[in-house]
């Protein structure tokens, strides 16, 4: 077993390289590999060669390495496929970001068979070796050095730089146009710059440097940044001749360094295959032979990129005509020229499009013509004695593309003709004694109407009725009117205008002091009423009645001025069919007022008055208010007025007034409204809308109360100004004053009559209206008298015996004398002189027992009265019989007797009945007895407690 | 040997040589003038930091040719002058030179033109200062142009290859030398001239 598995082992060992020869083309490694160092362009040029190849070529593969300071920092791996000769070198370039002078690099390479002949697999050959490129020995001897040494980049591109410094220990600051850029170490003596998106600074270059602090040095270098390449805009073609192609266009804002000027622009034909360089960078020429249709490519091409724009056109769609030229005129007259050019040969019958423009006094008239060849046109309708000018240019008439330039302009005039219309004229006429002084004014023909320099005018009068006797008054140009005295003011004015070519038709007006008005016969010019005219800002805006008969036309006249000042006569003539205008003249000024007459020209041509206008050609605000007077001030109104205020001389119509008025009271009077003055204050306000009225009544007004009032008057444009209030105070209320007056005088006899009333009252009473009638002085005994009756129906106190009392409860009208009776609540069988009080009964006096006092009431107040009662009050008072207690004997004073018939009642007539009273038990009853005069009063205590009533029921007492 | 002739020129005065060191003198303060001018516009020209007080690059001699050192004023003034006539010998072909540069970096400026008026000027003053010291009798500056260009010329090749910006190094070197030159002729004539400094 050992042999055949030492054969079998043997035989594998034999068969494995074998069949891998077979599967695999191993090849060898490239050979000769070398590595070139280009410092200008910071690139590596890798070179190497292959041999032992199967084939005389062979299409191969190679993987190449690059590493950076050490050969394990591979930075970049790059596959390239070629076809490969025998002992042939290949080369790759490859560019290095970092400049090379600041780092060592390796290469490397291996490659393997692509040859699709080849039908073994493909197998990588071995890595060469690493081969160094070294930059840094070149370098000199100065202890801080900058890479590269310049560079060239697009704008908003990354640039890596570096700086190799001899001394790792200093310190070394870099900056970019004077901007401090930091650094990155890449080895002890190596540090990396990185700028991010550089920007274009100037085409200079942007200056970067480093310094050292040991040794100051300052090593740098230019970066020149190129915009990025634009697309080039506005690419057209066109030819002038047919014969060469111009194109243009706009590159744009491609700003290229100065240093690395790469911009280049090229023009590609695709029908013919044709392209040319070009020169400049905004237009290229392209010879055009017989092709009709061009597509071309515009590429547009710098350091960095490409860009590209066609056009596809067809030729004679892109012509543009050279300028005409040879223009001359000829055959000018007063009306009519012709004008002549010759244009630049094109092809056969390639047809022209001309235009011609003719200029004069700032109006431009334009004409085309298509022509082939020599053109030509002809001006008609030309104003004599004017200046033009004429020009011309051409291009395409079947496809327009362009118009040529304008050909030198030729300049002509047109030689004078007759003024072809009359003046216009206007006279002003003074008649003196035997005589007519006429002021003539005339507009000066325009140079439409001129034909020419006016050299003079004449003026031609004759008499109304003798015509032979006319004169003529030649007047020398320019002068606009001239002055006449005639004889008499009857006459045909005809005024003319002459320059070199003839005479202008006449002007003719009829002056005619002593007619009327053909229209209406004696109306005068005073009786012509002045109307208001409206105005328009630039004018008077005015329109009159047409006279009944025949007008030739109207003639509106004013003066150019204030009416103050001296009257610059204008005018204006007008149609016969005007019926209004608008007078507008430069010398119109705002707030001024003028007047207007407007004037109808009869058949006969004589003018007369028809209307009178003043007006403004723009109103203003018053200038100022109305001094206003307070009259009648009154405490309850005031009247304002302003008579002197002149209303004519304000710069508008005035249209009315307003009165504002300002008080303590938040409500406006009756008849004024709310409104806010400018500076926003609060008032109120009253409106007059007639002009005329100029006082106004203030009125509903409170007494002694303080009012601010201003009157402002406006015109359309506004209000007068606001200016300060006047202050006013209504005066103190004046009716007291006579009420007292008038009241005060009748007031002191009525109360004179009332005291004397008041004390004949009594006396009235008792004769007019006695409360207990007196029988005996009761007017029936009067009636009775005839009878003689001897017993009249009078009782005799001798008849009447007390014989019975009764005692009623006391207490019981004890509440009730509390309620009733004031002070005095109890009753006195016989009145006192003096402490006589009212009673609540009805006393009686029995004058028989009383003959001593005959004259004093037992109820009243004074003995005078005499009368039954003692007071007014006390006339219902209930008798009582009730004596004091601490009274006399009724034998030692006079007597009198009370009767107890009379039935209780109360003070007033409607109060019910008052109840009877009972005695008290405590009440003492006393006989009915005679009573001295005087000791009837109760005492103080008495007073005070006793209310005792005693009012006997009148039918038990009289039993 | 100058001394001298002062001395002598007081005692025989000689109006042609005065009006001719006049007349050189105002050159020299004419081209003082533009020499400044020239160097302002070179460096608003070059970018930043040129046109900062504070850059100051290193000032190696340029193709031999070194500014007025600090000892010039020491000199006697017959070598003075003859050391500026020298300098103003050597400065149109670096002017030149800085103006080829400059052709590169700033084409279709003034700058150029000014360059260009420089080195003519600074030709004609070297003329007329040499005319001034054969006047006085000086001994003549040893003819040397040939040498000089070829040592602008290798400057100026050696500035162009290491780069813009040494180039811009360059011409502000050689601007710096015309303005300091220009001056210290203007004074060292100065000294000649009636009535100025002794």
């Amino acid at each position: 077993m050992a042999p055949v598995a030492v054969f079998q082992a043997a035989f594998l060992l034999a068969w494995l390289p074998l069949s891998t020869y077979q599967s695999q083309a191993v090849l060898s490694e490239p050979l000769s590999l070398s590595v070139h160092v280009n410092l200008t362009e910071q690139s590596l040029k890798i070179e190497w060669s292959v041999h032992n190849l199967t084939h005389p070529e062979l299409q191969m593969a190679f993987q190449i390495e690059i590493s950076r300071i050490n050969k394990s920092n591979v930075i970049w791996v790059e596959n390239y496929t070629t076809t490969a000769q025998q002992n042939q070198t290949l080369r790759r370039m490859w560019k290095s970001e970092l400049p090379l002078e600041c780092a060592t690099h390796f290469v490397r390479i291996r490659g393997k068979d692509e040859d699709p002949r080849m039908l073994q697999r493909r197998v990588w050959s071995s890595w060469s070796s690493w081969v160094k490129a070294e930059a840094q020995s070149l370098l000199g001897p100065e202890p801080l050095l900058v890479f590269p040494k310049e560079k060239q980049v697009e704008e908003g591109s990354d640039v890596t730089l570096c700086y190799v410094s001899r001394h790792p220990q200093s310190h070394v600051v870099c900056k970019l146009n004077g901007i401090l850029v930091p650094g990155e170490q890449l080895d002890p003596h190596v540090s990396v710059v990185t700028l991010r998106s550089i920007s274009f600074v100037s085409k200079t270059g942007s200056n970067f440097f480093c310094e050292e602090d040991r040794n100051h040095t300052q090593p740098g270098l230019a970066i020149f940044v190129t915009k990025v390449l634009e697309e080039p805009k506005g690419f057209s073609c066109e030819t002038r001749d047919l014969k060469t192609l111009n194109c243009t266009w706009d590159p744009g804002s491609n700003i290229d360094s100065w240093k690395f000027p790469c911009q280049r622009y090229t023009l590609f034909e695709s029908f013919s295959g044709g392209k040319k360089s070009c020169k400049d960078k905004h237009w290229c020429s392209w010879q055009v032979d017989s092709q009709e249709t061009y597509n071309f490519t515009l590429q547009a091409e710098n350091c960095f990129r490409k860009r590209n724009v066609t056009l596809l056109f067809q030729l004679a769609h892109r012509v543009h005509p050279m300028t005409p030229f040879k223009v001359a005129l000829k055959s000018v007259s007063a009306t009519n020229a012709i004008l002549t050019w010759t244009v630049h040969p094109l092809r056969n019958n390639f047809t022209l499009l001309c235009q011609v423009e003719l200029h004069s006094e700032g109006r431009v008239v334009q004409h085309n013509v298509s022509t082939w060849g020599n053109g030509q046109y002809s001006f008609r309708g030309l104003a004599p004695a004017t200046e033009y000018t004429a020009r011309v240019r051409c291009a395409a008439a079947q496809h327009f593309w362009k118009w040529s330039k304008w050909a030198n302009q030729e300049e002509f005039s047109t030689p004078q003709a007759a003024p072809s219309t009359a003046p216009d004229v206007w006279r002003s006429v003074r008649p003196t004694l035997g005589s007519c002084n006429v002021t003539l004014f005339w507009k000066p023909l325009s140079r439409a109407q001129a034909h020419g320099k006016i050299q003079f005018y004449t003026v031609a009068t004759e008499r109304l009725h003798t015509p032979s006797s006319s004169q003529l008054f030649p007047i020398p140009a320019p002068a606009n009117g001239t002055e006449l005295s005639l004889d008499g003011c009857s006459h045909r004015i005809r005024v003319t205008a002459s320059n070199g070519a003839g005479t202008s038709p006449a002007s003719v007006m009829v002056i005619a002091g002593d007619l009327g008005d053909p229209w209406n016969p004696g109306n005068q010019t005073a009786e012509v009423k002045e109307e208001r005219a409206q105005g328009t800002g630039d004018g008077v805006s005015m329109s009159w009645k047409p006279p009944p008969g025949d007008v030739l036309g109207y003639v509106v006249e004013w003066c150019d001025g204030p009416r103050e000042s001296p009257c610059d006569l204008r005018w204006e003539s007008l149609g016969p069919n005007a019926t209004s205008t608008v007078i507008k003249s430069d010398a119109f000024r705002p707030g001024v007022k003028y007047n207007f007459r407007i004037y109808g020209i009869s058949p006969e041509r004589m003018a007369y008055l028809l209307e009178r206008k003043t007006g403004y050609s723009q109103e203003l605000a018053p200038a100022d208010n109305p001094r206003v007077t307070v009259n009648n001030l009154t405490s309850h109104s005031f009247t304002l007025s302003w008579e002197d205020y002149a209303a004519d001389a304000q710069p508008g119509f005035i249209r009315g007034y307003r009165v504002h008025l300002r008080s303590q009271a938040e409500q406006c009077l009756p008849g004024f409204t709310k409104a806010l003055l400018p500076d926003n204050t609060a008032c109120c306000k009253h409106d007059i809308d007639n002009p005329e009225q100029k006082t106004f009544l203030v009125k509903n007004l409170q007494p002694e109360s303080f009012y601010e009032f201003l009157v402002t008057p406006h015109t359309r444009a506004g209000e007068g100004p606001a200016q300060a209030f006047t202050n006013v105070i209504t005066t103190r209320d004046q009716h007291p004053r006579v009420l007292i007056r008038i009241l005060l005088p009748m007031v002191f006899p009525l109360l004179f009559l009332t005291i004397l009333c008041y004390v004949k009252s009594q006396w009235i009473k008792e004769t007019c209206f006695p409360d207990i009638p007196d029988p005996y002085k009761s007017s029936v005994l009067s009636l009775l008298k005839p009878k003689e009756s001897p017993h009249p129906s009078i009782m005799s106190v001798r008849d009447c015996v007390p014989d019975a009392l009764e005692v009623v409860n006391k207490a019981a009208r004890r509440s009730l004398a509390e309620v009733e009776c004031p002070k005095h609540d109890y009753l006195h069988l016989l009145p006192t002189g003096s402490s006589a009080g009212p009673g609540p009964g009805i006393c009686f006096e029995n004058l028989t027992y009383n003959q001593a006092a005959p004259g004093a009431g037992p109820c009243g107040p004074s003995p005078g009265q005499g009368g039954l009662l003692a007071a007014p009050g006390g006339l219902l008072r209930s008798p009582s019989y009730v004596n004091s207690p601490g009274g006399p004997p009724a034998e030692e004073a006079p007597l009198n007797y009370v009767s107890q018939v009379a039935p209780p009642t109360s003070g007033h007539e409607d109060s019910p009945p008052t109840p009877l009273l009972e005695l008290a038990p405590r009440s003492e009853y006393r006989t009915q007895m005679a009573v001295p005069p005087g000791l009837a009063s109760p005492s103080p205590e008495e007073k005070s407690h006793l209310c005792a009533v005693s009012l006997p029921d009148a039918g038990g007492h009289g039993r | 040997m100058f001394e001298d002739f002062q001395a002598d020129s007081s005692i025989s005065p000689l109006p042609l040589l005065e009006a001719k060191i006049h007349q050189t003198h105002s050159l020299a303060r004419l081209l003082t003038k533009y020499a400044e001018q020239l160097f302002q516009e070179y460096v608003q020209l070059q970018g930043d930091p040129f046109g900062r007080p504070g850059f100051s690059p290193p000032r190696p001699p340029v193709a031999g040719l070194s500014a007025p050192g600090a000892g010039h004023a020491g000199l006697p003034l017959p070598e003075r002058l003859r050391l500026d006539a020298g300098a103003l010998a050597a400065l149109p072909p670096l002017l030149d030179a800085v103006r080829r540069l400059q052709a590169e970096l700033n084409p279709r400026t003034a700058l150029l033109r000014r360059l260009e008026e420089a080195a003519r000027r600074a030709r004609a003053l070297g003329a007329a200062l040499e005319a001034v010291l054969a006047a006085l009798g000086a001994e003549p500056r040893e003819p040397r142009p040939e040498p000089a260009a070829a040592a602008a010329a290798a400057a100026a090749a050696a500035a162009a290859a290491a780069g813009a910006f040494p180039a811009k190094l360059l011409g502000l070197r050689v601007c710096g030398l015309y303005r300091d030159w220009v001056s210290r002729t203007e004074a060292d004539l100065g000294q000649l001239v009636p009535g100025g400094p002794a």
